[in-house]
């Protein structure tokens, strides 16, 4: 796919939509959500293939309102939907269903198991050589579940070249910091220990993103690659950037300003991408 | 459907030997097979395969979890993914995963869940399971079967091969009776009654329909007639036949080798409260217990669901009615 419009500015508007539905919600995991926007942007502005058809795998499916954010923005999901996050009846479960959200392509939500998929159908699209890439994005909370190690651990020993796996290290988890839930990761080590090529890069930094996946792809070495993104929980709203834990919110009425002023300053963005002028 | 029985319990099959072959023969049919393992690629019958097959074969190492999700997800690309393990791998260590990756992602997942119940013999609790039918009938959509002998098992096999969804297949990998003449086939969701009688009807799952059949034979003996139902599928349960036959008798007696909390004796129990069935009923099965060492005979008697268990269940009641 061409590059559309700047990353940053998909970014912006990933942001801005997701403020949207969560003010139509009143609560949200706006966390996680903001922190993974640019590495998101990048993705679908950029990366992710219609033909051969790529595959994007939200472990964190908690995050979902990103992935959902982008969906509207590649046109697959419609205006109105956007306002009915978690509303009964509505296309957009908290969690990613895909026999439900069209565009969708993995039923995520039950940490460790995105990853999983993920590489299977990169295993699958190897043995059948497609040529299709898969892009999972896994939760640094979610390396807590021994799953995702047997995930990493076949990747590496099928060397799926084909999948490009991105921690998103916001380093909070529901119950506090990583390493005092879990532990003090040192995620070079530990992913080079399972012989996976390990890029440890600015989470937020669109331009770094980018760089690094145009690396991987051009340097075709044969190994997986894990993209380790420093990233900070909340990213894009100060406020939420500065919130002890800010996971999950249910949104008091300063959050709410705070949402919908960035809706506001931003919606230029969104129509940007969306290809419409005023 | 046309089955035909084999009238005898002398010919046997060994069920891993079954399983390796019919996936190769599916394979060199042309089939999308995908075979997985999680280690014991010695084990299920399925060594040939990772030998020869590299293309439709690949094993996971011990990471049962992951096999399931992924294994599954392949099924994206048009592969249909058997999966195998002894059965509390494949069931109570991965019930998250066959719900979300398999069932609830509609994605295609055959799993043999080998040596069930008793036949984990000297591995003892943390292998045996008394409770995946209980797991996986609670699953939406999921299809439990529990063959009772080598051409069930096939046949099953070669079901979820062309019409896919996730199946829990649920067997032995030992030498076991044919009940089945080769060549039979069944029908999806079906029972197959196997012996009509009068007086007990014995509904049997899995190997236990061999118990089922001697215990009749020695009820036969005895001057009592006997119906047998091999129930085969666990879920969808085939209360067509089950209403239709229980009318016909004074006492059925479910069997089953699992815990008789969530298993078959349940499941019959609530369609004959349901139906209004005018019989009494009995419940063979394992009485709240883990498992334990011990060869299969031993493991039978202490759980009291041997063919002995049967023939003086009926017995009892047959003395009490006369």
């Amino acid at each position: 796919m061409m590059r559309q419009v700047d990353n940053r500015e998909y970014a912006t508007a990933i942001r801005a939509v997701i403020s949207e539905m969560f003010v139509a919600r009143g609560d949200g995991h706006i966390g996680g959500s903001f922190s993974i926007a640019d590495v998101m942007a990048v993705l679908f502005n950029k990366y992710l293939r219609e033909d051969p058809k790529d595959w994007f795998v939200l472990s964190k499916g908690h995050a979902g309102p990103a992935y959902y954010a982008c969906l509207y923005l590649q046109k697959k999901i419609s205006k109105k939907d956007i306002t009915t996050l978690n509303a009964n009846g509505t296309i957009l479960p908290s969690h990613p269903d895909r026999n439900l959200t069209p565009g969708v392509q993995c039923s995520t939500g039950s940490l460790g198991q995105g990853i999983s998929q993920a590489v299977g159908i990169a295993y699958a699209n190897k043995l059948k050589k497609t040529g299709a890439l898969v892009y999972c994005i896994v939760g640094d909370g979610e390396l807590n579940e021994g799953e995702t190690y047997e995930a990493l651990e076949f990747a590496s020993n099928k060397k799926l070249n084909n999948l490009i796996i991105c921690i998103d290290s916001n380093k909070k988890q529901v119950d506090g910091l990583i390493k005092d839930v879990s532990c003090d990761y040192d995620y070079q080590k530990l992913f080079e220990g399972l012989d996976l090529t390990v890029h440890m890069i600015l989470g937020n930094d669109v331009e770094e993103i980018d760089d690094t996946l145009s690396e991987i792809l051009a340097a075709d070495d044969g190994n997986c690659h894990v993209l380790v993104l420093n990233t900070i929980k909340g990213k894009g709203i100060s406020y939420f950037e500065d919130a002890e834990n800010c996971h999950h919110v249910t949104f008091n009425e300063t959050e709410l300003k705070e949402l919908t002023k960035y809706r506001m300053e931003n919606e230029g963005a969104v129509k940007h991408v969306l290809g419409i002028t005023e | 459907m046309s089955w035909e029985l084999q009238n005898n319990l002398d010919s046997k099959k060994e069920i891993r030997e079954v399983y390796g072959n019919t996936l190769e023969s599916m394979i060199k049919e042309g089939k999308d097979i995908m075979v997985c393992d999680s280690d014991l690629v010695g084990s299920s019958g399925a060594g040939k395969i990772f030998e020869t097959y590299k293309e439709n074969s690949v094993n996971f190492g011990i990471c049962e979890q992951n096999m399931i999700a992924a294994a599954a997800s392949m099924s994206v690309m048009g592969y249909k993914p058997f999966v195998h393990s002894f059965s509390p791998f494949v069931s109570r260590r991965v019930m998250d995963q066959v719900y979300v990756s398999a069932g609830f992602s509609k994605n295609d997942l055959h799993i043999y869940a080998s040596e069930p119940g008793f036949w984990s013999q000297y591995n003892g609790a943390t292998h045996t399971t008394f409770e995946d039918f209980a797991i996986m009938r609670s699953i939406p959509e999921i299809t439990v079967v529990s063959p009772s002998d080598p051409v069930t098992f096939a046949w099953v096999m070669r079901y979820y091969a062309e019409h896919g969804g996730v199946f829990y297949n649920r067997c032995t990998r030992r030498n076991i009776p044919m009940i089945y003449k080769e060549g039979s086939t069944f029908a999806y969701g079906k029972s197959n009654l196997i012996m009509e009688g009068s007086d007990v009807l014995i509904i049997a799952e899995g190997s236990m329909v061999a118990d089922a059949l001697e215990a009749a034979k020695r009820l036969k003996d005895r001057g009592i007639s006997v119906g047998v139902i091999d129930l085969l599928f666990i879920k969808p349960l085939d209360k067509e036949l089950i209403d239709q036959e229980v009318r016909k008798y004074k006492l059925v007696i479910s069997v089953e080798n699992h815990n008789i909390y969530g298993g078959i004796g349940e499941a019959i129990g609530a369609e004959l409260a349901l139906q209004h069935a005018d019989c009494e009923f009995r419940r063979l099965g394992v009485h709240d217990r883990y498992g334990q060492v011990g060869t299969v005979d031993y493991l039978k008697d202490i759980y009291q669901i041997s063919s002995e268990h049967i023939v003086k269940t009926a017995l009892e009641y047959v003395e009490h009615h006369e």
